[in-house]
Formats: structure tokens, C-alpha cells, sequence
């Protein structure tokens, strides 16, 4: 098991109310796992606790089956588990991309010819041109690349899960697409694991091969998409929707319909409804 | 944990202090701590303790609360204390023990500047507990309205100080999110030398600098959007007024000032 | 004449020494009173510029803007524009000027110069407006992201305008603040107002009358809604996207199936799907 929180509850003083309440989470290595839930629900909270920025009031987080406090230094564990958080791109700083996204690295104590390999790989990762960008100001690029460097500086300490919160806020429909299908590649291609916080429930359901739904600091639902999106009426309880398409296909069972509803591409819906309405096809020719 | 900071120490209370106008307590305040300087016996200090005591208690706050505020002043006092103490001369010799000496003038101009800084902060944060910020900064703008024809520019000061407050939470939670981003790219804001301390600030300053620019950049364009250019011709929702009451404060507190300073 | 009229409008950068940039081309639009338009376009289309052009805050470089008949360059009236046409901008947090949510929505009216009594009449329509009556003593960076640009929306309805332009208001929103933003817009629609929509959502267009789309800075359609979904090939080399329900729609009827084209939510595709049974 590579991430377990056991029984973990959070809050920020004694006497507040807690934020999380008794999380139990364990993920495998090489998962994609999508968190949702609304604001205020826990979620950005819960991810902090997983890399040790915030240390859980009672409860324990455990990475490769250490506690995180038993590691030497809390950058061990930082490298680990990579963090990006929302509009990552605030927090450039450095006069141009290398010294950037070389900002991890160097904190990590590598050698300058590590480091220079790693940057260089990070933003191959991201599609971001080495050769062309890392002698620019991070400032001058546009939004949709200072979001990549930005996580290019998260990938280039080589975590072993990459938490990503909100990654495609604020990005449009193509830059949103490009990110999540790199996110994607990255997971499947480079083996590296993916929690990633979204408010885009057809997102969750056609990139994650999990969901957790949080709820009021508890992680109330969790399971594949199809086991999560089959939930209609509970998620609609919290203020949550399923995907438009499974929208669809539930009300056309609503109405009689035997068709599935635990598909979630658009192709597989079109298939499924043409099937279901193969007669009121006029030939094409 | 950000969310919940409260600026200024403001207690929201109903009291009368609480209710006095704005303008009425920064100038009450102001004659207040004039008069404290022209106290010269101990006497006047005994009135003038009782006067604040008597404010604190109409003004429904814990003692507690007002000594509190002496806390980050404290080493201030005793500082200023010690070196009257033994430096000052005059008088007749109270003590005296190696090449220390302490001589009743010192002692006494101590003491009582020991007690004038504890009255001025106690009376100072009273003025902070019972008035909110925003009565503050409207309070400020009317009274230094008159000064506008010598250049101070009165109304852009509050304006200001307004924004000041608006945006102090928002980058405060701003910087706690940029020192996370960077801590959870191995950034250390804690150990080190001095000079390694301070240089680990740069992750977290140009940022926050940045950001502070741009929201700047963009709130000047939403208020010229909403009509605003500067106070000329511009009126406001809540006006300050003057009544009875503030005038019968004003009363009290006048006469107790004279009554402390010819004590 | 209408109520909001540009021609042949463009608008180009210059900063420094760096070379002008073309952020709109050639753009002629035409607006009547109560009518609720959306221009969409991907980042870098222009539209943000664009909106900045409604009332003044950018004069434009070629061509002429003119609101209710008065020409935005026009310096002498430009402040009897600013009111006539409010703005409500990306950022909640950066657009709220006052530590209290009734000082905020008073901001506007202020600088209008109104009396104290016809100031807190208006705070307190535009508060019941948004439906935030109950925070009026709130300081605002304790409310959520919605509830904030619904202040930001009551400190321009306290101004009286007869348009607001939005400017990609929901854009750093979770779904359910995007909910509230567009119930409110709604509301003021109904209202009477003539709203100007800015977004690279195209989901949040269903309900417009016209849509314009941008891209590089020109206007490559205007029309209603329906016919905005339907032209497939020219919404995907403007790097938009449709919108899954109108999308699946579009496939199924490239497959042959009977469907209308003008099938924009679950609830319709499902009825006409039904009909077809």
C-alpha cells in the first residue's frame, strides 16, 4: 500500500470544529483516483495531510507503510508525494523556467547535472520545448504554460503520487482537455499515481478508475464510477450531479428504458442509444 | 484558521462607549493623552487610572482584555523604568549598593513614566476594542476633512486605509497558500542562519508581491467601472452625526482632564 | 438605433517596446435593450478586451462604441455610461472594495453622489435582489466565491444600470457558485435588463438569445444558441467545445437517428427521444 490514512481527523485548534472526521483512505501504486465533493467539504484539507503539510489531529497517514512522522525529514516525504495546488501558476518566481522548476530539485540536494536532467525530463513530461522555454521568464508565457511549468516543478522531484487540486480551473475547454489527457499519459505511461481533486464529474468518470466522494470532512461515497454514478439520488442529496450523458441515460430508465447507465465516453452512449433506437434510423445513404 | 482573523482587536460589545461617534473618541482620545503629559502628581495619575477604569467598565469589556494590550509594551515600560532608575539624578539617595544608586528623583520620574505609557495604551486600546475599523477610518476622514484645503489629501487616505483592511485577510491567506505550494516543493521557511532564512523568503514574497500587484490592477478597474474618481461629489450611506450623548462625553472628559492636570 | 451599437471596432495593444498586438479585428455588433448576448471564445480570443470596450474602461482604437447614443470616447459623459452599464468582473476577490457587505453595495451609489436615505433604499433592493439581505454586516472575504460575485452583482444593481457585462463571472467558481452567479443573472434578466455574457463555457449559453463567437480577436458567427451548436466543424477550430448533451445530439443524428437539432438538455433529448418511440 503506498498512501493509507487510518481513522485521520483534522482540525486547525482545539476546540474548533473538525474539518476532517475519521478519514480511512488507502491508495495503490499506479491508481487514478478523483476526489469530489463541494467546496468546503474537506477536500483540499485532506490532501494536505497526505504530504505532511498539515499533520492530522488524531489519526495517522502512513506512506510506504512508514508513519509520516518516522520519516527523517519531512522533504522525503514532500518527494514522494508531489502536491500542485490550485492556480499552481501563483507561485512562480524565479527569473526564468529552469530556475523554477529546478526550485524542488535543488531543495532536494541533487547534483547540478541531475538537476538539469530532471527539469529537462519534467518538462518533456508537461510538452513544454527545453531548449526553447528554459532560458524565459515564466512570467512572460501564457496562462495555459505557466500552469504546466508550474507542475513541470512538481513532476521534476520525480514524485510517486501526484496530487493535483482543481488542475484545470480557470483553463479553457482545449487547455483543460490537453492537461487531463497528459495527466492521463502520465499515469498510464510514466506509472506515476494521480489524486486529483475536480469539480467536472465527467471528468472524474472518464479519467479515474476510482472516485471518493467527501462529504462534510467524511469521505461518504467511494468506488468505480459506475458504482458512484448508479448513487444518483444520494449524490444529488449532497448538492452533487452525475455527468450530463448519464443524466440521460438514467431518466431514459426513469422512463422504461432498459439501457445502460454504467457507461460514461460518448461513444459508448451514442452506441448504446442507437442500439435501443436502431429502427427510427432513416438509411443514410 | 486564516478565515477567523479578526483585524484591530474590535469586541463587538452594546455599550454606550461602543455607541459614542467615531470622531467624538479619537478626540477625546487625543485630549486624553495630551493631559496625561501635563500630569505631574500622583495624585492626577490616581484620577486619571480612575477615569479609564470607569470607561472599561461602562464599555462592558474584561480588564483582562484592556491589560492585555500592555503585554507587547511591557518590556517598553520596565525598560524606560530601569533607566530612569539609575540614571536619573536628584533627590536624596535611596539606595545604593556597589557603583548602582538609586535617587528618589529617579525613582519617581520612573514610576511615573512607567504608569503615563500604561494609562496612553490602556487608553489607546480601549479606543481600538470599542471602535471598529471601518468607524475608524470614516471617523479619520471627517476630522481631517478641514485639513484638505492644505493639501492633506483626507479622503484618499481613508480610502486607503479601507482597502488596507479589505485585503490584509485575503493576502494573509494568500501567503499561507504560497508557503505551502513552495513547502511542498522542499522549500524550508524555518532552520537556518539568519541570511538563509531570509533568503528563503524570496519563494514567498515575489509571489505574494505579484499577486498583491494584480489584484491591485484589478480593483482599479472595478472601481473607476463603478464610478469612482476620488471623493469630489461623492456622499455616503451612513453619516456620522453628533448627539447628546457625545457631547456630555466630551463634557466628562474635559473636566476630568482638568481636574488630573491641576491635581 | 439600438442600445449598445460598436463599428467596425478593433483594438491593439502597445506596451513598451514590445510590438503591438491585435487583441480585435473589424468588430460590429449591435445590442437592443433587454436582450441577453453571449460572447464566447477561448483564452486569448479577445473577449475579455472586448467587454472592457462596453463601457469605457478601454476606448477602442479603430471604429466607435456607442451606449444609449453616447459615443464611450466622449470624456464628458463617460461616468453617465459607467452607470448606464455595470460590470461584474472574473475575480470575487478582487472587485470588492468595502470590509462590510452593506458598505460595498453602497460603494457604487456613493460615488453617484445620492443622498444617505436613497443610498441604504437601494443597498437594501440590491441585498433582497441577490438574496443576500442577511449578510449585510458580513465581511466579505467570509463568503464563498458565489455568494461574493452575488455582492459583487448587488453593488452594480444598486447603481441602476440598464446593462451589466460579465466577465467570465463564473470562471473561478465550484459548480454550485456557478449555479447561484447564473440564477441571479437570470433574475436580472427577467428584470428587464439587457445582459452581455462573457465565457468559454458554452454550456452556459443555452439560455442566451444571441451568441457571438470570438476568435483571434474577430467574430466568426453571431445567431441564437441552436444555431451556434449546430455549426460543429467551426465551434472545434475555435478550440471551443460543445457541450455534452447538444454534442451526443449532433452524433446521434450524423448516425441517422430523427432528431431535432435544437436539443440542448438532458429533459429534451430525453423527450424527443421518447416521441420517436
Amino acid at each position: 500500500m503506498f498512501v493509507e490514512l487510518k481513522d485521520v481527523y483534522y482540525r486547525y485548534q482545539t476546540g474548533e470544529d473538525y474539518i476532517l472526521k475519521g478519514i480511512n483512505l488507502q491508495i495503490e501504486k499506479g491508481e487514478f483516483v478523483a476526489l469530489v465533493g463541494h467546496t468546503g467539504s474537506g477536500k483540499s484539507t485532506l490532501v494536505q495531510t497526505i504530504n505532511g503539510l498539515l499533520r492530522p489531529s488524531r489519526g495517522e497517514v502512513f506512506i510506504e507503510g512508514r508513519e509520516i512522522g518516522k520519516w527523517e525529514s519531512p522533504i522525503q516525504v514532500r518527494k514522494k508525494v508531489g502536491l500542485v495546488f490550485q492556480y499552481p501558476e501563483h507561485q512562480l518566481f524565479e527569473e526564468t523556467v529552469f530556475k523554477d522548476i529546478a526550485f524542488g530539485p535543488k531543495n532536494l540536494g541533487w547534483s547540478a547535472q541531475k538537476i538539469e536532467e530532471k527539469v529537462r525530463q519534467a518538462m518533456e513530461f508537461v510538452q513544454l520545448d527545453y531548449e526553447e522555454l528554459k532560458e524565459r521568464s515564466p512570467f512572460g508565457l501564457s496562462g495555459g504554460q505557466k500552469r504546466r511549468v508550474a507542475i513541470a516543478g512538481v513532476l521534476a522531484m520525480e514524485p510517486e503520487l501526484l496530487i493535483l487540486d482543481e488542475p484545470i480551473a480557470g483553463l479553457d475547454p482545449r487547455g483543460r482537455r490537453k492537461l487531463l489527457d497528459r495527466i492521463n499519459w502520465l499515469n498510464e505511461e510514466k506509472g506515476i499515481s494521480v489524486l486529483f481533486i475536480s469539480h467536472r464529474m465527467e471528468d472524474a468518470a472518464r479519467r479515474a478508475g476510482r472516485l471518493l466522494v467527501m462529504n462534510q470532512g467524511q469521505i461518504m461515497l467511494q468506488g468505480s464510477p459506475q458504482e458512484i454514478f448508479a448513487q444518483r439520488d444520494s449524490l444529488y442529496e449532497i448538492g452533487l450531479e452525475i455527468p450530463p450523458l448519464n443524466e440521460v441515460l438514467w431518466q431514459l430508465r426513469q422512463k422504461g428504458y432498459g439501457v445502460r447507465t454504467d457507461i460514461f465516453s460518448i461513444e459508448d452512449v451514442e452506441e448504446e442509444i442507437l442500439q435501443h433506437w436502431r429502427g427510427f434510423r432513416c438509411s443514410k445513404i | 484558521m486564516l478565515k477567523n482573523i479578526t483585524l484591530g482587536q474590535f469586541i463587538l460589545r452594546d455599550s454606550l462607549i461602543h455607541r459614542l461617534d467615531p470622531r467624538m473618541k479619537i478626540m477625546i482620545t487625543m485630549l486624553i493623552v495630551i493631559g496625561l503629559f501635563f500630569i505631574g502628581s500622583f495624585w492626577g495619575f490616581l484620577v486619571a487610572g480612575g477615569y479609564i477604569l470607569t470607561v472599561i467598565s461602562l464599555s462592558h469589556l474584561s480588564w483582562k482584555v484592556v491589560l492585555r494590550g500592555l503585554k507587547p509594551v511591557m518590556f517598553i515600560i520596565i525598560f524606560t523604568m530601569v533607566i530612569h532608575l539609575f540614571f536619573t539624578r536628584g533627590g536624596v539617595v535611596l539606595l545604593e549598593w556597589g557603583f548602582l544608586r538609586i535617587e528618589s528623583e529617579g525613582f519617581f520620574t520612573g514610576l511615573f513614566m512607567a504608569v503615563r505609557i500604561m494609562l496612553l495604551i490602556s487608553l489607546t486600546s480601549l479606543l481600538t476594542l470599542t471602535t471598529s475599523p471601518i468607524q475608524l477610518t470614516d471617523g479619520l476622514e471627517y476630522i481631517l476633512n478641514p485639513f484638505r484645503r492644505f493639501g492633506l489629501p483626507a479622503h484618499e487616505l481613508a480610502m486607503m486605509m479601507t482597502i488596507a483592511l479589505r485585503f490584509i485577510p485575503t493576502l494573509l491567506e494568500e501567503a499561507d497558500k504560497i508557503m505551502k505550494a513552495q513547502q511542498a516543493r522542499g522549500a524550508d521557511f524555518e532552520s537556518g542562519s539568519i541570511f538563509r532564512r531570509a533568503r528563503s523568503l524570496v519563494p514567498l514574497l515575489v509571489p505574494l508581491f505579484l499577486s498583491a500587484f494584480r489584484r491591485a490592477d484589478d480593483l482599479a478597474m472595478a472601481m473607476e467601472a463603478r464610478c469612482y474618481r476620488g471623493g469630489e461629489g461623492r456622499t455616503r450611506m451612513k453619516e456620522l452625526s453628533m448627539v447628546g450623548r457625545d457631547w456630555m462625553a466630551l463634557g466628562f472628559s474635559a473636566s476630568f482632564v482638568l481636574f488630573f492636570i491641576i491635581l | 438605433m439600438a442600445f449598445i451599437e460598436m463599428q467596425e471596432v478593433g483594438y491593439t495593444y502597445k506596451e513598451g517596446e514590445e510590438p503591438p498586438v491585435t487583441a480585435l479585428k473589424n468588430i460590429d455588433l449591435e445590442v437592443e435593450q433587454g436582450e441577453m448576448i453571449a460572447i464566447i471564445g477561448p483564452n486569448g480570443s479577445g473577449k475579455s478586451t472586448l467587454a472592457k470596450l462596453f463601457n469605457g474602461l478601454f476606448q477602442p482604437t479603430t471604429g466607435r462604441v456607442t451606449i444609449g447614443g453616447l459615443d464611450t470616447s466622449n470624456q464628458d459623459k463617460i461616468w453617465e455610461i459607467r452607470q448606464q452599464v455595470g460590470m461584474v468582473f472574473q475575480n470575487p476577490d478582487n472587485q470588492l472594495i468595502a470590509t462590510m457587505v452593506e458598505e460595498e453595495v453602497a460603494f457604487g451609489p456613493e460615488n453617484l453622489g445620492l443622498p444617505p436615505a436613497a443610498i441604504r433604499a437601494r443597498v437594501e433592493e440590491a441585498l433582497q435582489m441577490v438574496g443576500l439581505d442577511e449578510f449585510r454586516q458580513a465581511a466579505p472575504h467570509h463568503l464563498s466565491g458565489g455568494q461574493k460575485q452575488r455582492v459583487a452583482i448587488a453593488g452594480i444593481f444598486a447603481m441602476r444600470p440598464d446593462c451589466i457585462v460579465f466577465d467570465e463571472p463564473t470562471a473561478m467558481l465550484d459548480p454550485m457558485g456557478r449555479k447561484e452567479v447564473m440564477a441571479t443573472i437570470q433574475k436580472l434578466r427577467s428584470e428587464g435588463k439587457t445582459i452581455i455574457y462573457i465565457t468559454h463555457f458554452m454550456e452556459e449559453v443555452v439560455d442566451c438569445d444571441r451568441v457571438i463567437i470570438l476568435q483571434e480577436g474577430e467574430k466568426i458567427l453571431e445567431g441564437t444558441p441552436q444555431e451556434a451548436f449546430q455549426a460543429r466543424d467551426l465551434i472545434k477550430n475555435a478550440d471551443l467545445e460543445l457541450p455534452e448533451v447538444p454534442y451526443l445530439v449532433y452524433r446521434l443524428r450524423e448516425a441517422g437517428l430523427q432528431l431535432p437539432p435544437n436539443i440542448l438538455t438532458p429533459e429534451s433529448l430525453v423527450d424527443k427521444l421518447c416521441l420517436l418511440n
